[in-house]
């Protein structure tokens, strides 16, 4: 069987002849395939042989009697093992010197090889293709600007997204397509989205359901009922707008006529209804209404790479912003019209046109997804915390939607503002917590709060609505709800004067419109350690009318110290330092964790007088310490926060040694009357493997090393690597190195420009070759 | 008298393609009367809001739900009067077996376990595993449907519907794999013309439409290949299951054509019942198209979803809907009922409705027996016990048998959560596995840490024969 291209070269460190094609893939100085003799044997030699020759305790050979090959099924469990340790860098032991990267590669990649000339490969291959493989290529040589290979991406097919599909207006039919990939990372992954007899079954239950309410409607009423045979020309012109409906553009003019032999065939079989039904659902089940096509139907270059056609780069362009078609996109729409969709500038231009027109959820969704999938804080709700605990750690409100809110605004602050963006989101002190998420609009509502005859306009405004409307003010529930409204706009009155006479900024409130969400009290603030009040309480915090506004440096410092983030990684009775950990392990130092062994045991023992910490420690036996090392030092600097994301410093006990969580009057009084002991927060940790002697090391906290980590090259980079993933669809290749060694450059030459990473990426080549 | 053996030489007579051989095989074989060759038939009825387990105890049994038990019961139904909900089994009380105190605690969901409740996955909303109804649909099935499924209501196709009743519906129950939700049929009117249609349109019509749905696969293969030879080797193989599909879809017609004469013989008649809205009509109407599309070979497995949270069964009397009755504790219904009694007389209209349809698959003779012998119907609910039970007791009826592979006609109650002895619902899954002749691992879905400590590998050896 010829093995597939696309997956040979994302598992091999680097490219060999062994890729099929008319141009040779080869790097410029590219040295033969490695063998056991030149590449494994003095690897193991150097690094392995010292402690694991001769026989081990178990009687099992050791690895100097390996046979050099994976026939048997003994010796290839084995090697895979040894592939294991490598690829996470379990061995050798962290105290040993680390080998030298290239030449790790090459003994990995002679076991791979090994792999699929002993028909062993394809369960390998598969999992590879998943995101969370993704880290799975060398970091060190994609980013070491030694790979001069063109790169591309395969020629392929890639499902429609659930979005993409919501979009499509198929009335509100239920998306026949789901993701499979994990929740924790980039979900859109075209080798993974798979359609099969089930979802086309879905796809004809919901074109049925879709053509019966038309029917239903009337809409092929004149169609059905007309007396005379329709001509041809009626029946091409009901193919362009049912084509168009259904498949999102216009036919071409071999489409056209397929469709008419089609419709004129059913028509004759099952008479004009039913057999326009049945050409009906063809276009809905069509490749084109399934799939984005990209199969490379550009000119060829010399190093037999395709360029996607500007049909095909217009649809591209589109969905890897939007999730719409690009004849709903005003730029990309002008630039096909204007023929100007060709080339990498032409993309570039384009990107940057929409890009510079404001990124926010409603203009460029995909740019907002990605920040959610990336950072995770979205899925602070789906962390379940019982109300019985918000109630005893006096949380007062547990606003997740707001909170997720906040940090969507903080993301979108920044990059617009971009600079140094990646840099900004991971250790800025700069919050939004309260507010429109429009400084001039912040400022319209304190002003409108603070006039003398509030409560009368905002009577007048309801009642000018009224008229609006034309509702009868004089009617009981028009009075009723006036009363409503001058009732609140006087309690509104009283806390903005209480304010005013404590020195403070009033907060105004305002009501959810087109633009903002709306916000009318400050209860839920207590999370960023800011004193919560509802909206008849007397305001303690002096809302700030400008923002992003500082936070306390010692406290925050970036997404991953906001609330939503820690809520989101958090589990419903406490922190979850090894989610945190890893998550910093895989999306800012690009490492690699083991998948979880099937008979270990992940439940954390429970003793009311002990911290997590203290609890955690029996991880650092050494059989979990292999792959825990790599995760609690980075998770557990985060035990300086709750799990409500509140900053703290000391944990209480008890008389009887118990910790107390209960917070509020009560824990203020036991506080006061010195029946509590405390103790120091320990959120000490340590970063490993950045690639970067100033950034490994010991660290008090969060704050320290997110200052360490979000500065640093690795973070950079790997931030890229994963926005690469997204807009690609698939895990990086090693032949992807100049796509992100170009696309890194643009970042850092444009001050740290989120856009010009963006416009790098979508106008590389991985973006617009097809092989 | 009409009996399956002659109904599938009629089958066997016409003629067809290739791809139906292993349908008309498989149809040849059952014919043959031998019992390892008779086919094997699952119901799945997964109600909402919980099973109150004291409405399942057999007379003279103790209830010891409050106390840590960790004794199993194991008694034969022969020598126990049965709880009052139960008088329609009375006369194949040898075919009933009443399963308490299996836990499924892990598939936690809001109300529901969702596809959790056949998949053993903490999976309410989103299907990250196969069901078990859908595994053996794969491995029973060799008619049209895999598995056919009809639901009251569910999360909607389409808002745009005139109610939940008249369209196909996704209740989150089955799924053929992870992220592929099974429709279920709403409209007992729809499931009827999709199952029975062809009993009431005439040849012409028939032709027509197998006609057209021909020439719609056609199309879609041809349309594809022209696609497919621009494909790498590896987007090949992954759209090559996307063009399949249309071959399946294709044979499934197909294979209802051959059934034709069947479906004349045994479609139920059309009356203005399939026009009601009264939810105890509608269930009715389920149940008598599933004995049917069973008795016709249309499928092997069927799975039904006879109420959701939000159903009111008016036609009891009843004012609150599902989930309010689980919390109406003392307060009353219109009809003056209280909380339990509202939900035990819900319980007794599935029952009643389950007993019929294995009195009427028991009246057909089938191999050396019945069909009821190759049938198991299992009731439970989506949610396990009571209305927010935690899932640490959920109870199972199951009626049938299974070519005496199965004891039946027993009570039994497991050791409590976390006892030694305690078995849960993937347990009894795997037990139906093995019956239908599937081969199963160790466990079956995704184990429960609390219950690290027990044995929890294999069937139920209590109802292995």
């Amino acid at each position: 069987m010829p093995l597939p291209r696309f997956a040979l070269i994302s598992i091999y460190g680097i490219l060999f002849a062994i890729v099929p094609g008319p141009a040779p893939l080869l790097c410029a100085a590219a040295p033969g395939p490695p063998t056991f003799d030149t590449a494994v044997r003095p690897f193991l030699n150097e690094y392995c042989f010292e402690c694991h020759s001769g026989q081990n305790a178990a009687g099992k050979p050791g690895l100097s009697e390996l046979k050099p090959d994976l026939v048997e099924d003994a010796e290839a469990q084995a090697w895979m093992q040894v592939l294991q340790v490598l690829q996470f860098d379990d061995m050798p032991p962290p105290e040993e010197d680390r080998p030298d990267p290239a030449a790790k590669a090459e003994v990995i990649e002679w076991i791979e090889r090994q792999m699929e000339s002993s028909g062993r490969g394809e369960v390998h291959r598969a999992k590879l293709l998943k995101p969370e493989y993704g880290n799975y290529v060398s970091h060190e040589l994609l980013f070491s600007g030694t790979v001069t290979t063109p790169p591309f991406s395969p020629s392929r097919l890639w499902r429609f997204s659930p979005q993409i599909f919501k979009g499509k207006g198929i009335r509100d039919a239920k998306s026949p397509f789901s993701f499979v990939t994990s929740e924790g990372g980039v979900r859109d992954y075209s080798a993974t989205s798979g359609v099969d007899r089930s979802t086309v079954e879905m796809i004809l239950i919901n074109t049925n359901q879709l053509l019966d309410l038309r029917t239903e409607d009337g809409d092929f009423k004149n169609f059905a009922d007309r007396q005379e045979t329709p001509t041809d020309e009626q029946l091409e012109e009901l193919i362009r707008i049912e084509f168009r409906r259904a498949v999102g553009r216009l036919p071409a003019e071999q489409e056209q006529h397929k469709y008419l032999v089609f419709l004129k065939k059913n028509i004759a079989d099952g008479g004009r209804m039913e057999g326009l039904k049945t050409t009906l659902k063809a276009m809905y089940l069509s490749t084109e209404s399934i799939y984005r096509m990209e199969l490379g139907l550009g000119p060829k270059d010399k190093h037999g790479r395709r360029h996607l056609s500007p049909d095909e780069l217009s649809y591209a362009v589109a969905y890897a912003l939007t999730d719409h078609s690009p004849e709903r996109n005003d730029v990309i729409r002008r630039a096909i019209r204007g023929r100007n969709l060709s080339t990498r500038p032409d993309i570039a231009l384009v990107v940057q046109e929409m890009l510079d027109a404001g990124m926010n959820p409603r203009s460029t969704p995909r740019i907002s997804r990605f920040f959610e999938e990336f950072f995770g804080y979205n899925k602070a709700d789906k962390v379940f915390k019982d109300m019985a605990r918000v109630r005893e750690e006096d949380i007062k409100q547990w606003n997740t939607n707001r909170l997720m809110y906040e940090a969507e605004q903080l993301v979108e602050y920044f990059i617009n503002r971009d600079q140094d963006v990646i840099e900004q989101l991971l250790t800025s002190n700069q919050f939004y917590v309260a507010h429109p998420g429009n400084n001039q609009i912040a400022r319209e509502y304190l002003t409108e709060s603070l006039r003398p005859d509030y409560v009368e306009l905002k009577v007048s405004q309801r009642l000018d609505a009224f008229i609006q409307a034309k509702r009868d003010p004089e009617r009981q529930q028009e009075k009723e709800e006036l009363d409503r409204i001058r009732r609140q706009a006087e309690e509104r009155a009283k806390v903005t004067g209480w304010a005013i006479e404590d020195g403070l900024r009033p907060f105004p409130g305002w009501p959810y419109t087109r633009q903002i969400r709306g916000q009318s009290d400050l209860i839920y603030i207590g999370v960023y350690n800011l004193p919560p009040t509802s909206r008849v309480e007397r305001q303690h915090w002096d809302w700030p009318v400008e923002q992003p506004f500082e936070m306390p440096t010692d406290q925050r410092a970036g997404i991953l110290t906001h609330p939503a983030w820690l809520a989101a990684h958090s589990v419903n009775d406490g922190n979850d330092p090894v989610r945190r950990g890893r998550w910093v392990q895989e999306k800012l130092l690009a490492g690699v964790i083991q998948d979880v062994p099937p008979d270990v045991d992940a439940n954390v023992p429970n003793d009311p007088h002990k911290t997590l910490r203290e609890r955690m420690e029996p991880l650092r036996a050494e059989r979990c310490w292999r792959c825990h090392r790599k995760m609690n030092p980075l998770g557990e600097p985060f035990e300086m926060f709750d799990d409500w994301g509140r900053y703290r410093t000391h944990v209480y006990f008890d008389k009887e040694g118990k910790i107390v969580h209960r917070r509020g009057q009560q824990f203020d009084k036991w506080l006061a009357e010195g029946k509590l002991t405390e103790r120091t927060i320990d959120a000490s940790g340590e970063i490993r493997g950045s690639g970067d002697p100033q950034v490994d090391g010991k660290v008090t906290n969060a704050i320290d090393m997110i200052h360490r980590i979000g500065r640093s090259d690795r973070a950079r980079q790997s931030f890229i690597r994963h926005l690469f993933r997204y807009f690609m669809g698939r895990n990086e290749m090693l032949s992807d190195s100049m796509t992100l060694v170009a696309a890194e450059k643009a970042y850092l030459d444009n001050g740290g420009s989120f856009k010009a990473l963006v416009v790098s990426l979508l106008s590389s080549d991985s973006f617009v070759y097809r092989r | 008298m009409l009996t399956r053996r002659s109904a599938i030489h009629s089958i066997t007579a016409s003629s067809a393609s290739l791809a139906m051989a292993p349908f008309l095989r498989s149809a040849a074989a059952h014919a043959s009367g031998r019992p390892e060759a008779l086919p094997k038939r699952f119901v799945f009825v997964l109600k909402s809001s919980g099973f109150d387990k004291e409405n399942l105890l057999p007379a003279g049994l103790e209830d010891q739900w409050s106390k840590d038990r960790d004794k199993l019961v194991d008694v034969s139904l022969a020598d126990h009067a049965l709880p009052d909900n139960f008088e329609p089994f009375e006369e194949i009380k040898d075919q009933l077996t009443v399963i308490q105190g299996l836990s499924g605690k892990n598939f936690v969901g809001n109300h529901t376990a969702g596809y959790g409740a056949l998949s053993c996955h903490h999976s309410e909303q989103v299907a990250i595993a196969p069901t078990i109804d859908c595994m053996l649909g794969d491995h029973l099935s060799a008619g049209p449907y895999k598995m056919y499924g009809m639901a009251m209501n569910g999360p909607l196709l389409e808002q745009y519907t005139k109610g939940p009743d008249d369209s196909y519906c996704y209740p989150n129950i089955s799924a053929m794999k992870a992220g592929q939700p099974v429709a279920f049929q709403a409209s007992p009117k729809k499931a009827y013309m999709e199952l029975f249609g062809s009993a009431v349109a005439s040849p012409a019509q028939l032709k027509r439409e197998l006609k057209l749905t021909t020439n719609l696969m056609d199309f879609m293969k041809d349309d594809a290949r022209r696609i497919e030879r621009r494909l790498s080797q590896e987007d090949k193989q992954r759209f090559a299951r996307y063009t399949e599909a249309f071959e399946a879809l294709r044979l499934r017609e197909q294979k209802k054509a051959v059934l034709n004469d069947r479906i004349k013989q045994t479609a139920p008649e059309i009356t203005d019942k399939y026009t009601s809205q009264a939810p105890s009509v509608r269930i009715g109407l389920h149940f008598e198209l599933a004995t049917t599309a069973l008795i016709t070979g249309l499928t092997n497995v069927i799975t039904l979803r006879p109420d959701t949270l939000g159903i009111i069964y008016s036609d009891l009397g009843v004012s609150q809907h599902v989930h309010a009755l689980g919390h109406l504790g003392d307060g009353t219904t219109g009809n003056g009922w209280n909380g339990p009694r509202a939900r035990k007389e819900i319980d007794k209209l599935h029952l009643g409705c389950v007993a019929k349809m294995a009195r009427k698959l028991k009246s057909i003779p089938e191999g050396d027996g019945t069909m009821l012998d190759n049938t198991m119907i299992v009731y439970t609910s989506c949610t396990g016990g009571q209305h927010h039970d935690g899932q640490r007791d959920w109870p199972f009826v199951l009626v049938g048998g299974m070519s005496e592979k199965m004891k039946m006609g027993r009570y039994l109650q497991y050791p409590s959560y976390q006892q030694a002895g305690h078995r849960t619902i993937a347990n009894l899954y795997m037990s139906l596995l093995q019956v239908a002749g599937m081969k199963t691992d160790a466990h079956f879905g995704q184990l429960d840490s609390q219950l690290k400590d027990l044995d929890l590998a294999g069937p139920l050896a209590e109802l292995m024969a």
